[in-house]
């Protein structure tokens, strides 16, 4: 009965695994394997895979370390304060995740290149005839930008679980003698591990399989093995060595997660969930005003402003002497068809296509996330199989995985063309492992006796799910929700290859302004980046608005 | 509530599955990013023809190549525009093409028909060139250099950016251009003082001419960046307040640009041969071909075809622009970008 | 030893702990007794040092632990709900402090088992907290708060959530572990009854203020307020005046006092008047009767709760031994011995 009931809620995220990522991936791999037997790979191939690999893993790794050290004293100060600004704040900081790497990267220029703000302001200052900052295509612009985007994932998966730790515990262990580091060593920090290892290994794998910070900010002596499957596959054609590629990368991947699942199967520590009021306090010493300003200072400059510059440029054109004057003519031009082109699309439409992929795809993530974690409530050995199956996703290389959606999807009604739900599929693949790792968590920190003392007063298992469980669990599918939110609207690569020209997203639409000279095009690149960031808060305040709702009822 | 979800998911799945579109004739065109054409110029031809156009993008042109390879046996489209002259050779060692003598072929020059059995056939061609900040130049009041060569002179030391050629298309047609011009091993000879004179190296056509280059209103540091012939008009199209003249320009010495062509071929397996036919023929003709120019920044290949005032005021056309072989380019690619990746970047 | 000077805390612009003062003598319990939200925990977390006054002083020795923090301050505090680390097994927690405090770890767990001991839990030393029951859980929690041998403990409803057979054990073995241990403690609940069985003092906490601080027999005597004296189950309180030193005028009549126990009133003035719970029918030609119908009737074993119902339309409960019956109308004789006059409402 039990097997039974577990076998049947894995069924369906295995089967939409199996159908829309091993499936097309298996084909892929086995044909770039079976041309790899015939021609041979390169005799330097070993060399340069070792050498990419290294610097894959370092790089991750690296970056990693940064953004839990920026992201933990965040979720600390989220998670356990409360201060004025504060949900304003939060939210802003959710927005970069959203940013297709290329408008990123424009805001990284804007902000730190030659031409930026910083180096402007420097030669200001200091009178200087050379921009003094010169740190894109170096390492520290990859490391900053997988801090800008990643620091959001630690924030949201550990600052809610921290907001939900019973401050008590911390306090016994004060009592007992413990300092503040050892109690947080020896009391906070186990128990928020579990959450912690998530963020982390969603973090790492985020960076291991980055493409475009490395990419456009790291400049062409960088190269992760992401960007050398994109070399190989797409620039020199060779696409045994891109399926060579690939499968070295789905092989860490896996390796990680095995890792990942060996260090989380421990016992289950189940917490009494607290309401939000009760773990919250006011800053009210000067030491932890100092914290708390600090990491606002540190996140802002880090998060920010590098949205703010990217903002503040679609507003202002420049003029023939170098000066900038501001203007609205970006945004203007957005809405004229100025060249009558069958594949202009009106922003409004973009958005709306955007939303629509997005909304499908919160959908599609958060009922397959739910059954998932529903099927990995009880540890078992089959659990332990069945969990990096589910993670996979998130190191496939998407360049491979989308060549191969269209190799198996390739007549109606399953083609690009004539099957909508594909790329909402496509983005529910990486989406999925970030709504498992937000809800598990959560499911699993609830006592069973909470659902059992609902079930003796009479409740159905319907009902313990929908008015014990679910008010419970509204925080964790909230989180994973503006994940799965924030993939959709910005992912730029799978959408790509898989968006129908008439149907394209905003990012998809940004880039076809990018890729043409002209400063109006690059302005209504900015302009539609700048509706983008909006587009994503107003429907993050939406969402939370909802779950509001649903945690009140 | 999650079950219910799923059950309605599935349900439109099937749903969707079921209503296939049932309209007349469909004629899928496979292209990359870049391709763009106006809206009255297809309608007419839908009108005309009966028939419905459908364009597949799929990423940029290498994306859209492999898509084709990869699904030659069961292919997805009836046509594949977008091939440049560096990968013609792979696709046409592919057999991905059936073969299409057009009539209009004709009109076309036939330094464009690279390939002597029509499998793919020439339709629009850009030159890939060194532009130049005019301003800058006036300024500092120093010659812009006219030769390749010229550009390791300590004058111009730092202030070139060019695309990666492992990860950029018009990276990869300047190292072209320079090994036609000093051969294979000479160019790396050429890049080694490149370098030993500042050249700067950027991933991405975008960073550089966004982010590098003092000629767009990214006024970044450099004022020569590896760009397109027709890059200083679309700045005097696309300029936010009307110019009257362009503020970049190009380098069209002999041997200086590398002539991107793009070619459409009809895909092998069609069942819609006919008509795709006469879609050929119809990109060929001068109405499309007229059009090319304000849509991809591009020349027609059709001799017939007028190009818009703002291309013969703004562009200069290379007399003698670089060239190399099909099959050349396809053998040595590979080695190529890795040797120059050696020397440049190591 | 410990003493409390003038705290005052507000929370979300409420007064929540108003001059709160207090010492704590040597080996001495204080009870600290109030309803839910009068800020009690508060309180227990500013001495503990989790949370800092606005105002006041906290001292140990006659030395200001304003600068001390928490893990220095040697205080136990033993929460609520026990806050039992979830991750750790029952004699991992009971080691906890001993462990902070640096001490060998075969010295942690001699004592920690010594302490599991005392508790009789000695047997559930490898269990995980997470599978104990709530007396378990209890127990545990206190072997925790005691181990590192704290210079105070403070005790936040211990025994709250258990059942009422388990708070009479568990509240038995609470006095003789603290006599044992020689601990002063501070012990807050609601429940005067377990105030009475443990507290050499006690303060009631009403408003954020101290209403009433001694010896429980002093404060349940002579309750300082009508107020105190409904918190702690004296709900028998007349308007009344005072006539000459001897006489209150009440509605029931005129009541004869034999003299003021707890505080002193001028003749004319306006007071409540506590009667005793305990009362015997009236024999004829005493003073004091008071008469009503019996409206509600609770047999209780060795005696009755009877509801009286007055003329005056006020009710009164009372104790009776006699045998009577419900809706009779019946008169009782209070003691006048046992008659105190309190501050008028």
């Amino acid at each position: 009965m039990r097997l039974a009931r577990r076998v049947w809620l894995w069924a369906l995220p295995l089967l939409f695994l199996g159908l829309f990522f091993y499936l097309p991936l298996g084909r892929i791999l086995i044909i770039t394997g079976q041309a790899a037997i015939e021609t041979g790979l390169r005799p330097s191939f070993g060399a340069q895979l070792l050498r990419t690999l290294g610097f894959t893993a370092g790089q991750a790794g690296l970056s990693t370390l940064l953004t839990l050290l920026i992201g933990l004293p965040a979720a600390y100060l989220f998670g356990r304060f409360r201060f004025p600004a504060k949900r304003p704040l939060q939210l802003l900081f959710t927005l970069p995740f959203i940013l297709p790497t290329v408008v990123a990267a424009a805001g990284f220029n804007a902000l730190l290149g030659p031409n930026g703000w910083l180096n402007w302001g420097l030669m200001r200052i200091f009178g200087l005839s050379q921009p003094p900052v010169m740190i894109l295509n170096t390492l520290t612009a990859v490391l900053l930008a997988h801090v800008f985007y990643n620091t959001s994932v630690v924030l949201r998966v550990v600052g809610s679980a921290w907001a939900q730790l019973d401050p008590r515990l911390e306090g016994s262990a004060r009592t007992l003698g413990a300092s503040p580091w050892q109690a947080f060593r020896t009391v906070t920090l186990p128990l928020l591990r579990p959450f912690i290892l998530a963020a982390t290994v969603l973090v790492f794998l985020f960076n291991f399989t980055s493409f475009g910070v490395v990419l456009l900010l790291g400049g062409p002596k960088f190269a992760t093995l992401e960007v050398e499957i994109y070399i190989q596959a797409l620039q020199i054609l060779n696409l045994p060595a891109a399926g060579a590629l690939s499968a070295v990368q789905l092989l860490c991947t896996l390796i990680i997660t095995l890792v990942y699942t060996r260090l989380a199967d421990r016992r289950n520590i189940p917490l009494t969930p607290r309401l939000e009021s009760e773990a919250v306090q006011p800053l009210h010493s000067l030491p932890r005003r100092v914290f708390a300003a600090l990491v606002i200072f540190l996140l802002t400059a880090l998060l920010l402003l590098p949205l703010a510059a990217l903002v503040l440029r679609s507003f202002s054109a420049v003029n023939a002497d170098g000066t900038l004057r501001l203007t609205l003519d970006f945004y203007r031009e957005l809405f004229i068809n100025r060249r009558q082109s069958i594949f202009y699309v009106p922003p409004i439409r973009a958005a709306l296509n955007s939303l629509g992929y997005a909304g499908l795809t919160v959908l599609i993530s958060l009922s397959l996330g739910s059954l998932a974690a529903y099927a990995l409530r009880e540890s078992s050995r089959l659990n332990r199989v069945l969990e990096p199956v589910l993670m996979l996703p998130l190191g496939a290389s998407a360049v491979t995985l989308g060549l191969g959606m269209v190799m198996v999807f390739n007549r109606p009604p399953f083609d690009p063309g004539s099957f909508p739900l594909l790329l909402p599929f496509a983005h529910s693949l990486v989406a999925l492992p970030f709504a498992l790792r937000s809800i598990q968590p959560a499911l699993r920190s609830i006592p069973p006796s909470l659902g059992q003392a609902a079930a003796v007063l009479g409740a159905s298992p319907g009902k313990v799910w929908r008015t014990i469980e679910m008010p419970i669990l509204a925080r964790a599918l909230l989180v994973s929700a503006v994940f799965a939110f924030t993939i959709s609207l910005g992912e730029f690569g799978a959408t790509a290859f898989l968006a129908r020209p008439e149907r394209p997203t905003l990012p998809v639409a940004i880039f076809r302004y990018l890729g043409q000279p002209g400063e109006l095009n690059y302005g209504q690149a900015l302009a539609l980046s700048t509706l983008l960031l909006i587009i994503c808060a107003v429907s993050i305040l939406l969402l939370e608005y909802l779950e509001n709702r649903a945690r009140q009822k | 509530m999650i079950k219910k979800n799923l059950f309605t998911i599935l349900l439109l799945f099937t749903l969707l599955a079921a209503c296939a579109p049932a309209s007349p004739t469909v004629l899928r065109v496979m292209t990359h990013d870049s391709f763009s054409v106006s809206e009255p110029v297809v309608r007419q031809f839908e009108e005309t023809r009966n028939v419905k156009i459908e364009f597949l993008k799929s990423g940029d042109s290498g994306a859209a190549l492999n898509r084709a390879i990869l699904t030659k046996d069961n292919p997805q489209a009836d046509l594949l525009f977008g091939v440049d002259n560096t990968f013609l050779s792979r696709a046409l060692q592919a057999g991905i093409f059936e073969p299409y003598q057009s009539p209009l072929l004709q009109q076309i020059p036939t330094e464009f028909i690279l390939d002597p059995q029509y499998r793919a056939l020439p339709v629009d061609f850009g030159d890939v060139c060194i532009n130049y900040d005019r301003l800058y130049f006036e300024k500092q009041k120093i010659k812009v250099p006219e030769t390749l060569q010229e550009l390791t002179r300590p004058e111009y030391r730092g202030l070139l950016v060019v695309e990666n050629p492992a990860t950029s298309s018009p990276g990869l047609a300047f190292l072209l251009a320079t090994i036609a011009e000093f051969g294979d091993p000479g160019y790396l000879d050429y890049w080694k003082q490149l370098r030993a004179n500042g050249v700067v190296v950027v991933n991405d056509w975008n960073t550089a001419y966004y982010t590098n280059f003092s000629g767009s209103s990214g006024k970044g540091p450099q004022p020569m960046v590896v760009s397109y012939g027709t890059s200083p008009a679309a700045e005097v199209i696309f300029a936010s307040q009307p110019l009257t003249e362009a503020p970049t320009a190009s380098i069209i010495g002999p041997n200086t640009c590398f002539r991107q062509i793009e070619f459409i071929g009809i895909l092998k397996g069609t069942p819609n041969r006919k008509l795709a036919e006469e879609f050929v023929d119809f990109i060929l003709g001068k109405t499309f071909q007229e059009d090319i120019p304000l849509q991809m920044f591009v020349f027609p290949v059709n001799s017939q075809a007028a190009v818009p005032e703002e291309f013969s005021r703004y562009v200069q056309v290379p007399s003698q622009p670089a060239e190399l072989g099909l099959d050349l380019i396809d053998q040595h690619r590979e080695a190529w970008i890795e040797a120059w990746t050696e020397v440049v970047l190591r | 030893m410990l003493e409390i000077q003038r705290i005052n805390k507000t929370y979300e612009d409420q007064p929540l702990l108003q001059n709160i003062s207090f010492a704590l003598g040597k080996e001495e319990t204080l009870c600290l007794l109030g309803r839910s939200g009068s800020g009690k925990s508060t309180l227990l977390r500013i001495i503990a040092g989790l949370e800092p006054p606005e105002s006041g002083r906290i001292l140990w020795d006659g030395q200001d632990l304003a600068g001390t923090p928490v893990h220095r301050r040697q205080f136990g505090l033993m929460f609520q709900d026990y806050a039992l680390f979830p991750h750790q097994n029952v004699l991992e927690n009971v080691a906890y402090g001993l462990r902070m405090q640096g001490q060998p770890e075969d010295e942690v767990k001699r004592r920690s088992l010594e302490m599991l001991e005392a508790v009789q839990m000695r047997s559930f030393a490898r269990r995980q907290v997470t599978d104990l029951s709530g007396g378990e859980q209890q127990r545990v929690a206190l072997a925790r708060t005691l181990a590192p041998q704290p210079r105070l403990v403070m005790l936040d409803e211990p025994l709250g959530a258990l059942d009422r057979s388990l708070r009479a054990e568990l509240l038995e073995e609470l006095r003789a572990l603290l006599q044992r241990f020689k601990i002063p403690a501070i012990y807050v609940t609601h429940d005067q009854e377990e105030a009475f069985a443990i507290a050499d003092r006690m303060a009631l906490l009403h408003n954020g203020r101290i209403e009433q601080i001694g010896p429980p027999k002093t404060v349940y005597r002579c309750p300082a307020s009508p107020w105190a004296a409904r918190f702690l189950g004296l709900t028998n309180l007349l308007p009344g005046r005072l006539q000459g030193s001897s006489a209150v005028e009440t509605a029931c009549g005129t009541l004869v006092i034999r003299r003021q126990t707890c505080q002193n009133f001028q003749p004319g003035q306006t007071v409540t008047v506590l009667l005793p719970p305990r009362v015997r029918l009236a024999q004829p030609g005493t003073v004091n009767q008071i008469s009503g119908v019996v409206s509600d009737l609770i047999f209780q074993g060795a005696d009755y709760s009877v509801t009286l119902k007055l003329d005056s339309g006020d009710t009164l409960h009372f104790q009776i031994e006699d045998e009577i019956a419900a809706g009779s109308r019946i008169s009782v004789e209070v003691d006048p011995e046992e008659i105190n006059l309190l501050e008028a409402e």
